[in-house]
Formats: structure tokens, sequence, C-alpha cells
């Protein structure tokens, strides 16, 4: 019981077995000292008091998003009726739904293939396009070298800011738990594709600079995409990885570099 | 509240701007709580709260009811805010004053410390300073964990949202969930000793 998640469970009335966490506490001394400070920790968080909002605050945020909701839409839900989606309630975990991220890198392969793949193109085959028979009529935009390096630089401060969150989940979890390795594999395979993706674009834009952090970053979302769940061992490994080469720092740097970052529309889906 | 909530969301996922205005009105005010608990400040707490609905806006159809709405909003506030504290540090990084505790357990390098033990019912200056300042410690010890930890724990603990609920929008076995409940409480419990055992001296 001494470090458990039931005793922090008691506080907040989650215990499985109240009765039994109570009993504990009563047969040991050091055990009560660790929960009254445990209970003392979540009174400490709470003592900065939240400023109250007026009565009227919804809808004075309401008046201060109105005007930019057309710049954003929703989708179509594919829950026909939210009481049918409670009623058939799974237990499928969130790691097997990752749309939105999914959604982005494969846009950003489109993107980036249209922008930067064909838009360097020379000669005419079956593989490579003559840049002549893409009209304002087709589908692909003609892109001038400033548009795709634009393009490039908004595109790589998302990868680079997602990244960012990736690496300082690593940084920060001592105990991280299975949760939180699968958590970290699903997201780093996914931000290996995306890598891999806008090293080529790099590459071709003569970006060296971009090319070599992504070059430095690829190995260590490769080891995360692999990374056996529960393995300490070599989370910890990665983590030193990550600290001796100061990686998160020059993801951060890089991203500020290439500009202010775009909003991240799937930040709220982790 | 949870049924007309539901018929907010659903006529908002089909286009309806007026439902989701009333969502927003609707939860604006607990929204504006996760936020500051994570930043301490008011500015960059509305701020988040804004960002969020325009976010939730965006990815409402991804909500598909295995959680509450406020649950699945507070997910989205929490992140962002966590976003936005990063942003904020890096721009005033040096302008903070490091509080770090001294050899005696007595937080230091602020003048004027608050005797951190006055009698709670006085509404002493000093005690708000005291306050601000174990509300900063808070969020440092909230940018140590991970951003499970960070979810779960905000969610728990400023909201009073349910193992289940919070584990259907984390996507974690309440198992799971409550272990990153007591991580989170643990690292925290490490980042706030220093008060925590001044506190518990003053009560003992």
């Amino acid at each position: 019981m001494k470090q458990s998640p039931e005793l922090v469970a008691h506080l907040f009335g989650d215990a499985d077995d109240p009765e039994a966490v109570e009993a504990a506490l009563a047969e040991s001394a050091e055990l009560r000292r660790t929960f009254d400070e445990l209970r003392l920790t979540l009174e400490l968080v709470d003592e900065e008091p939240i400023p109250p909002r007026p009565v009227d605050y919804g809808a004075r945020v309401w008046e201060r998003i109105e005007g930019r909701l057309a710049d954003s839409s929703p989708g179509v839900s594919p829950v026909a009726s939210l009481a049918d989606a409670r009623r058939r309630r799974e237990g499928r975990t969130r790691l097997s739904k990752m749309p939105s991220w999914l959604g982005l890198a494969a846009a950003a392969v489109v993107l980036l293939g249209a922008g930067f793949l064909l838009g360097r193109v020379g000669t005419s085959s079956p593989a490579n396009p003559d840049l002549s028979t893409i009209t304002a009529e087709n589908d692909l935009p003609v892109l001038s070298d400033e548009a795709r390096g634009r393009l490039l630089a908004a595109a790589l401060t998302d990868h680079l800011g997602r990244s960012e969150r990736l690496l300082t989940e690593v940084v920060n979890a001592s105990d991280g738990g299975l949760s939180q390795a699968e958590l970290e594999q699903a997201w780093a395979t996914e931000l290996l594709v995306s890598n891999r993706v806008y090293r080529r674009a790099a590459e071709r834009a003569g970006q060296k600079r971009i090319v070599a952090l992504l070059a430095e970053l690829e190995p260590v979302l490769l080891q995360l995409a692999h990374a056996g769940s529960g393995e300490e061992a070599e989370h910890e490994q990665l983590r030193r990885r990550v600290d001796e080469r100061g990686l998160l720092f020059k993801v951060r740097v890089t991203e500020q570099r290439l500009g202010s970052p775009v909003p991240h529309p799937s930040t709220g889906s982790i | 509240m949870e049924q007309e909530t539901d018929r907010l969301v659903q006529a908002a996922q089909r286009g309806d701007q007026a439902a989701f205005r009333g969502l927003v009105e609707a939860h604006s005010r607990a929204a504006f709580r996760v936020a500051f608990r994570v930043l301490g400040d008011e500015a960059a707490a509305e701020d988040v709260v804004q960002e969020a609905f325009l976010s939730a806006y965006r990815k409402l159809h991804e909500f598909d009811g295995r959680a509450r709405f406020s649950t699945w909003l507070h997910r989205i506030v929490v992140n962002r805010a966590i976003d936005q504290r990063r942003k904020l540090k890096r721009r005033s990084e040096s302008s903070l004053v490091a509080i770090t505790p001294t050899s005696a357990g007595r937080p230091d390098g602020v003048d004027n410390v608050v005797p951190f033990d006055a009698p709670s019912d006085q509404p002493h200056p000093d005690r708000l300073l005291a306050a601000k300042q174990i509300g900063e410690a808070t969020r440092r010890g909230l940018d140590l964990l991970t951003s499970l930890e960070r979810s779960a724990f905000v969610l728990r603990h400023v909201e009073g949202c349910s193992i289940a609920e919070i584990g259907a929008v984390l996507g974690l076995k309440p198992s799971a969930t409550k272990q990153a409940i007591f991580r989170a409480v643990q690292k925290l419990r490490r980042t706030l000793e220093p008060w925590v055992r001044i506190r518990h001296e003053a009560v003992s």
C-alpha cells in the first residue's frame, strides 16, 4: 500500500476497496504521514484562488470567436446519435483512432508532393511528368520557389511542434507505464512518416540545416516507434540520447526560426 | 444539463452555429478554471479558452460521445494551455524569478517571503503572495508531467471528472487512469515538497 495508486485514489474517493485503505492507514503511522502529505499537496495545488468570471463570460467568449468560426468548419459527425454512441460504448483505446494525425500526414504528402516533388522535375516521363502539363485546369497548382519555400516552412513548423511535444514526453516520463509507452510509440510512428517526407522535401529545396535536424530526429523516432512497451532501460537510453544531443532544444529553436507555428488542429486529440 | 449539451452538440455537428454558441456560453467558465490552473495568468487563460473553443469547433465531428462533452473540451483546454505556457516561458525565460528552497526548507529568492503558515481566514496580502508563489511552483510541477499525467490529473482534481470519463477521453483503462493520476500527484508532491513539509509541521 505504501506508494500505491490506491492511496491517491482514496484521496479522490476512487479506491476500489476504501475499507482496506482505511485499515492500512490505521495500522501504519508512516502511511498516514504519506497520505497527509499527498492530501496537503492537493490543497496546495488549490491554494492560488481562481479569479471569478462574470456571469456573461460565455457570451463574451462567443463575441470574440464568432467572427473566426468562418475560417473553421465542423466536419460531419460519424455518429448518428450521441445517445446511440453512449449505449454502444466500447472499450476501444484512443490509440486505435488517430484520423487527424494520419489525415495531416497524408495531406502533407499530397501538398508537398504537388508543391515540391513534381515542381522539381525537369524531364518528361511517366515517373516525372512534364511541368508544362500542369495547368490551371488541372488539380495540381504551379508553385513558385517562394511559395514552395513558404509551404515547406509552414509544414515543418507544424511537424517540429509535434516532434517537440513527443520529445518532451520522453524527457518527462519517469515511470511512464504501459499506456505512456504505447502512446509514444503510436505518436512516433506517425511522426516518422512525416519526418521522412519533409526530409526529402527539404533536400530538394536545398535546406541543409533542416535536413540535418530531421536526419538527427529520425533515429529517435524510429527507436520510439519500435520500442517495446514497458522497457524502462530502453526508454532511459532514449531520454539520455535526447538530452545529450540537445535535440529538444534544437527542435524548439528551429521551430521558432521557421516562424509563428500554425495552429495545431490535432492538439486536442491527445 | 447533460441532455441539453448532447442536443446542442448534435445540432452543432450539423452546422448549427447557434447551438455551438450555446455550448460556448455553458462551458466557458469551467474551461477558464482549467486554463487558469495550468497558466496562472488571466489574460493568457482567456486566450486559451478562445483558442480551445475554436479548436473544438473544428474537431467537433470527432466527438463521439464516449465521454461528456465537457471532459473532451477540457482535454483540449489543457493541451492548449500547456502549449501556451511553453511559448510564454520561452519568451520570458530571463525575467522569471527563481524560487528555490533553502536548506532550511523555506522558499527563498523572493523578498519578504510570507510567514507561510499564516491563518487562512485572514485575507492578508502576504498570503496572496504566498499563494502566487505556490501557484507558480505548481505550474512548474505540471510542466514536468507527461501529457497523459497532466490531463488525467487536471480533469480529475480541477474538474472532478470521474475515472471512467477520463479513461474514455484519454483512451485508458481505469487502472491506467489511476496510475497516471498517481504519478502526477507524486511528482507534484516532490515539486511542492518544501511547502508540504512546512504545512505538515504547522498542522501537526
